[in-house]
């Protein structure tokens, strides 16, 4: 232990603080980008340079990190492990969660990637996109720059160091995962310019030739103009909030701070062009229509809903047998496995879906065609200032002026949906049946700079909401819910942000209107027999998912249901009459967030449980496998209709008791909440035994299950059966905490300490902290009450209602004023 | 918001322990000793090249073992060498040996070569990349190579399942000996600590990980009387996805871990000095035996007691009541009067609750009490051998009686 020594060690103990210090500081900047990409509009230039700089920084913490790691020996080198983090790297680059698994299975840490050449890295992105392969490239290139000016000592020195990692695309196709799978190409980036200052990507492209848009762009809007040019005002009005939701659908919603906001804003003006104007009808539609140019104008996308059939694939025309897809609205039919191919050809004849699907392909297929986009926007603004806009419109009714120095921020107004929702009579026609997939489909949510991120919809603070059916063509996981609190009127939905797709879709706008209809009257009748299945007449298929209490299969009885067979050891240690009694409060559930409860079978050993199946995924799997990103916005819808469920259940004295991320369903944004009151019955039925004879004595405790726990349960844990939990309403109530951080953070509170360590904290009130956590006060004061310590404390779920309600929808509104003022300031740009 | 403040308000942690630890103390082994390794990681573990087994037997002449141990772990590499891949298909399953945190460890016969080996299989449901990324980073084990170390054979994926395949020890984990044997004499004691001390050094020094679940069950001993620490934290993807995990009436874990702080090589060392304590007055030590319960224990001799269940124990404590006594009460000590006081010294050095006032490995292996059990040559094969009611075996205790 000689002084050298003893420094050496605290050589190595400065150099691995520091690297931590850089970590936390790459953890914080890396949120904040991913923040800026996904929910601010990205066309701001404010955001443009913002991301910038944080690129820059994210560039130079890397670096530090790798310098200083590679300065020491192997020791600190295994001792660190993982850092520099190359996953985290590889997102901070703006890769898709697909290509970081890709990469990260076959690179092992940053070091090697850095030693890769852009070739290599080309190979190890394969079937990525090229926007993302760039991306990479230059983002490694930046790092071995500044590693290098490290190397010589010129840390200091000004380098560029961004890459642009915005996405340039507004729509993601119904199959991508994320909306940030559709990138659009990178033309345009302004790499070479002086950082932060360059003007908008597109203006230096405007001269691209443009292409006309094909015919069958052409016939559909016109028959949309027509019908608008009949119904200029009210329908106009409700149109332009359908189309711009169209538009925007799957992108993350502008949830860009107020500064920002005002560069950009000229998309979000639009007020005052709608009281002006009135050619609307000839208006030139939304930049963004003819965002096909490539392929072709046409870009709705199918409506798939899943059904069993014989019949022939209209995609690859070979035979499909039992499960596939079919479009409500057009009737294509494909294999579940085609559906991806499928060009969005909605509403397109047939004789011309062969055709698009043909250029379609050509085109690089759903990607090609995606990148080939953002040219085709800048195509189509040049092409409008050419010709004039009648010759274009298969945008939606933007009641812009069509004046040739408006054309490119007037696109934009319908976008702005704020004034016409929140009390519209419109609105509440928004399920309407007889609105019915509106062919201007492309979206309109467009401006000069055409960054279409930007998220229109969800622009007012006290607007409920806008929810198409139109819209819901082009999303194919929306957050749509009916929202049937004591205000808002029913049946007005809230539609949010998506990010996500490639769940199939169902509609989950008619069950929410029959829901009222027919279901009530049944159930008032019922007795406690009529709600006895008999186990021979439930058929059973394929098991499809494992839990605590037993295994559930898809089923059918009279229809398909969801079975949950309890796990029974031995007649006697089935306390059926409580199970008795907890079915019979199942029964008294209704509320278009909860799982249809629809039966159960007594006999033991026989004991089941009838649901109705549900749909969609998981938040779990959205969340932690998917790992897809919830937006604020969507967040809050998602946590507005738990909260709803749930405030439901406690009215009916019904504590869920294993409220998780598990068991909330997503089904197209609706939430539907599973496993309620089955907690205790299973443990009644077969305890901790079936773990305690294996375990002797010792509790076992699933994954993802402590976190949920609130402070008085996981004081109440023993070795020994969990039987007597004290559930309350109020742990109820931390558990939705839990998910609520979910849903924000995408893991689980307390992720990666041992159980026996989350146990401690949490009995003891220690909460995860909140500090690398991206949100506003109110959003992590409704964290810091659900999770309050004394149970006492925690708000109740109409409580939680009202605040969620209360929550500044990403505080889009803004005075209709002064955007306009910027929006002209903008035009003179052009 | 008055919410913020709760969370402070219920904090009780103790002064110090969120002081970080010292991290892992740099070892002084030569740049060239750890490329090799890098290469060997490289080549080897896959596809065993005659030049991996080289280097590792070059390896292992610099690190410190005696002739017999040398020349056992070179006999085991040598039956390494002639496995090739594993997968489910090799193995004749001839017993469970126990559970583990997570799953069931099976003695089995690889089929083709005759030899036992204890296989540990983890339910994991996870996607194929984290289960390369788990498999990839168990190749470590490979590496670990020291007489104080279980032999690792290999790993695979198989029907939701990783299976870890290690040297069978006959003589079982220490916690089933407790269980049969009730307590462990000291002199016992002094060499499996001696043995898990180096274990441990030779984690940290030559691969900087810590063992993470230092505790009975996670030693083992077998009738040539070696002792080797299996189960250290060697893939943190795998404790990630573990899907349960269990929690029961005891804990080894550091009260600088349970408060969720930073934590290092430290923890281990606390875990160490309870596990002592439990072994030598044959019951988990928290809460801390009441001078009955002890009497009971020491004075009538081999009076026949379940450990774990101490006679006054009304009811078995709630895991956050356990867990916050670990946390905020005094560390457990060995009762006086029965244990030299080296022992005693020896384990109050490891239970300090503070990290940084705990004695680090390098201490405690200049420990008196270490050096002495280290020059009194102790009998651990026929220790075992007795308790477990063995036949002591030949060297060579890969082949059990089982597979001839």
């Amino acid at each position: 232990m000689d002084a050298e020594n003893e420094y050496e060690i605290k050589k190595v103990r400065d150099a691995i603080q520091t690297i931590e210090t850089i970590q936390s500081m790459i953890d914080v900047s890396a949120e904040r980008l991913e923040g800026l990409r996904t929910q601010c509009s990205t066309s701001a230039e404010l955001t443009q340079q913002e991301i910038r700089t944080l690129e820059g920084k994210l560039v130079k913490h890397f670096s530090r990190q790798l310098v200083i790691k590679a300065s020491f020996g192997e020791e600190l080198r295994r001792k660190l492990g993982d850092v520099p983090r190359l996953a985290q790297w590889l997102r901070v680059v703006g890769l898709c969660p697909d290509s970081i698994t890709a990469v990260c299975s076959r690179v092992a840490s940053l070091e090697t990637l850095r030693e890769r050449s852009d070739h290599e890295m080309r190979a190890l992105l394969a079937g990525a996109r090229d926007e993302e392969v760039l991306r990479l490239c230059r983002a490694m290139q930046r790092l071995r720059t500044y590693i290098e000016a490290l190397g010589r000592g010129e840390g200091g020195a000004e380098l560029q160091l961004f890459w642009d990692s915005w996405e340039r695309t507004a729509r993601a196709s119904p199959r991508a995962p994320r909306a940030r799978h559709a990138a659009a190409d990178h033309h345009g980036t302004p790499h070479n310019k002086k950082g932060g200052k360059s003007p908008p990507t597109p203006v230096a492209k405007r001269k691209q030739p443009s292409t006309l848009p094909p015919p069958a762009a052409l016939t559909k809007s016109r028959s949309h103009e027509s019908q608008l040019s009949v119904r200029p005002d009210a329908s106009d009005l409700s149109d332009n909030s359908q189309s711009s939701a169209v538009g925007t659908s799957e992108v993350t919603p502008p949830a860009s701070p107020h500064d920002t906001e005002s560069e950009h804003t000229p998309l979000h003006r639009p007020l005052p062009y709608h009281n002006n104007n009135t050619g609307a009808g000839v208006a030139p539609r939304s930049p963004r229509t003819p965002t096909v140019s490539r392929c072709m104008a046409h870009d709705i996308a199918h409506r798939f809903t899943k059904t069993m059939l014989i019949a022939t694939c209209d995609y690859c025309d070979k035979q499909m047998f039992g499960s596939a897809l079919k479009c409500k609205e057009c009737k294509f039919k494909c294999h579940r496995d085609c559906e991806s191919k499928v060009p969005p050809s909605c509403g397109l004849p047939p004789e011309f879906v062969d055709v698009f699907k043909e250029k379609f392909h050509k085109d690089g297929g759903y990607y090609g065609y995606v990148s080939g986009r953002g040219a085709g926007i800048l195509s189509s603004l040049t092409h409008r200032r050419r010709a004039p806009p009648t010759s274009h419109h298969a945008g939606g009714p933007d009641s812009s002026s069509n004046t040739s120095s408006c054309n490119s921020s007037t696109p934009s107004s319908p976008a702005l949906a704020p004034p016409l929702t929140p009390h519209h009579p419109h609105h509440t026609q928004i399920h309407h049946p007889h609105h019915p997939h509106h062919p201007h489909h492309p979206p309109t949510t467009k401006q000069q700079f055409h960054f279409p991120e930007l998220k229109p919809v969800v622009s007012s603070p006290n607007h409920v909401s806008v929810q198409s059916p139109s819209r819901q063509q082009d999303n194919k996981e929306d957050l749509t819910t009916s929202v049937q609190s004591g205000d808002s009127s029913r049946g007005v939905s809230l539609s949010g942000s998506t990010d996500s797709g490639g769940c199939p879709r169902g509609d989950s706008f008619d069950l929410s209107h029959k829901h009222g209809d027919s279901r009530w009257p049944r159930q008032n009748s019922l007795s406690m027999k009529e709600w006895d299945i008999p186990y021979d007449e439930l058929k059973l298929f394929e098991v499809i998912g494992t839990g605590r209490f037993g295994t559930v299969y898809r089923g059918s009885w009279h229809g398909a249901v969801a079975v949950k067979l309890l796990h029974v050891l031995s007649d006697d240690c089935v306390p059926l009459d409580t199970f008795k009694h907890e079915v019979a409060t199942f029964r008294k559930t209704r509320h278009e967030n909860l799982v249809l409860f629809m039966g159960a079978c007594m006999k033991p050993p026989r004991l089941a449980i009838v649901t109705s199946l549900c749909k969609g995924m998981t938040l779990y799997t959205h969340i932690h496998l998917r790992k897809d990103k919830f937006t604020a916005n969507k967040s809050v819808l998602v946590a507005q209709q738990i909260s709803q469920g749930m405030g439901y259940l406690h009215a009916r004295g019904i504590i869920h008791k294993d409220l998780k991320t598990k068991n909330i369903f997503l089904e197209n944004g609706k939430v539907v909440i599973t496993d309620f009151g089955l907690f205790s019955v299973t443990k009644l039925c077969f305890g901790n035994k079936l773990v305690q004879s294996l375990r002797g004595d010792s509790l076992g405790i699933p994954a993802g299950w402590l976190c949920y726990l609130a402070p008085e349960l996981c004081r109440a844990l023993t070795p020994h059966a969990s039987l007597h939990l004290p559930f309350s309403k109020a742990t109820d109530v931390y558990a939705f905490g839990t998910v609520w951080y979910e849903l924000l953070c995408g893991e689980y509170p307390f992720k990666s300490q041992p159980p026996e360590a989350v146990i401690w904290q949490v009995g003891k009130g220690v909460k995860q902290s909140l500090a690398n956590m991206q949100a506003s006060r109110d959003i992590k004061d409704i964290l810091m009450l659900c999770w309050s310590y004394r149970s006492s404390e925690r708000p109740d779920f109409p409580h939680l209602l009202t605040t969620l309600q209360k929550l500044p929808r990403k505080r889009l509104a803004r005075s209709p004023s002064h955007p306009v003022h910027l929006s002209r300031s903008a035009d003179s740009v052009f | 918001m008055s919410k913020m403040s709760k969370n402070k308000l219920n904090l009780t942690l103790p002064p110090g322990s969120i002081d970080t630890a010292p991290a892992v103390t740099p070892s002084n082994m030569t740049p060239q000793l750890k490329s090799a390794t890098a290469t060997d990681r490289r080549q080897g573990l896959a596809g065993k090249s005659k030049t991996s087994i080289e280097a590792l037997t070059e390896r292992l002449e610099q690190i410190e073992m005696d002739d017999t141990q040398r020349r056992r772990i070179e006999v085991f590499l040598c039956q390494k060498e002639k496995i090739g891949e594993l997968s489910d298909d090799d193995f004749e399953k001839l017993g469970e040996l126990g559970q583990g945190n997570g799953g069931v460890v099976m003695k089995v016969r690889h089929k083709s070569t005759g030899l036992i080996m204890a296989r540990k299989l983890i339910h994991l449901e996870v996607k194929p990349a984290i289960k390369k990324q788990i498999i990839r980073e168990l190749k470590v084990l490979h590496e670990c190579n020291f007489a104080h170390i279980v032999g690792f054979y290999g790993a695979f994926y198989s029907d939701g399942e990783i299976s870890i395949c290690m040297e069978y020890m006959d003589g079982g984990s220490l916690d089933l000996i407790l269980k049969k044997a009730g307590r462990i004499p000291e002199s016992i004691l002094g060499t499996i600590t001696s043995a898990v001390l180096k274990g441990l050094s030779y984690l940290r020094d030559k691969h900087a990980i810590m063992h993470r679940d230092v505790k009975p069950s996670n030693i083992l001993v077998n009738s040539n009387g070696e002792i080797k620490i299996c189960d250290f934290g060697v893939s943190g993807q795998l404790i990630d996805s573990m899907a349960n995990s269990f929690v029961g009436t005891r804990s080894y874990m550091s009260p600088e871990r349970l408060q969720g702080t930073h934590y290092s090589v430290q923890s281990d060392i606390w875990s160490l000095g309870l596990s002592l304590v439990e072994m030598a007055i044959g019951m988990y030590p928290i809460p801390p035996p009441d001078a009955k319960t002890l009497a009971a224990i020491f004075g009538g001799q081999n009076e026949d007691h379940s450990p774990g269940q101490a006679p006054n124990s009304p009811r078995p404590m709630a895991i956050f009541e356990l867990l916050d006594y670990i946390v905020n009460e005094p560390p457990p000590k060995l009762p006086a009067g029965i244990f030299s006081d080296e022992f005693k010294d020896f384990v109050d050095r490891c239970l300090k609750k503070n990290p940084d006032e705990r004695a680090d490995l390098k201490t405690l292996m200049n420990h008196e009490w270490i050096r002495k059990a280290d020059a009194e040559k102790v009998d651990i094969a026929g220790w075992v051998c007795k308790t477990m009611d063995l036949m002591p075996s030949t060297p060579n205790s890969n082949v059990s009686p089982f597979s001839s």
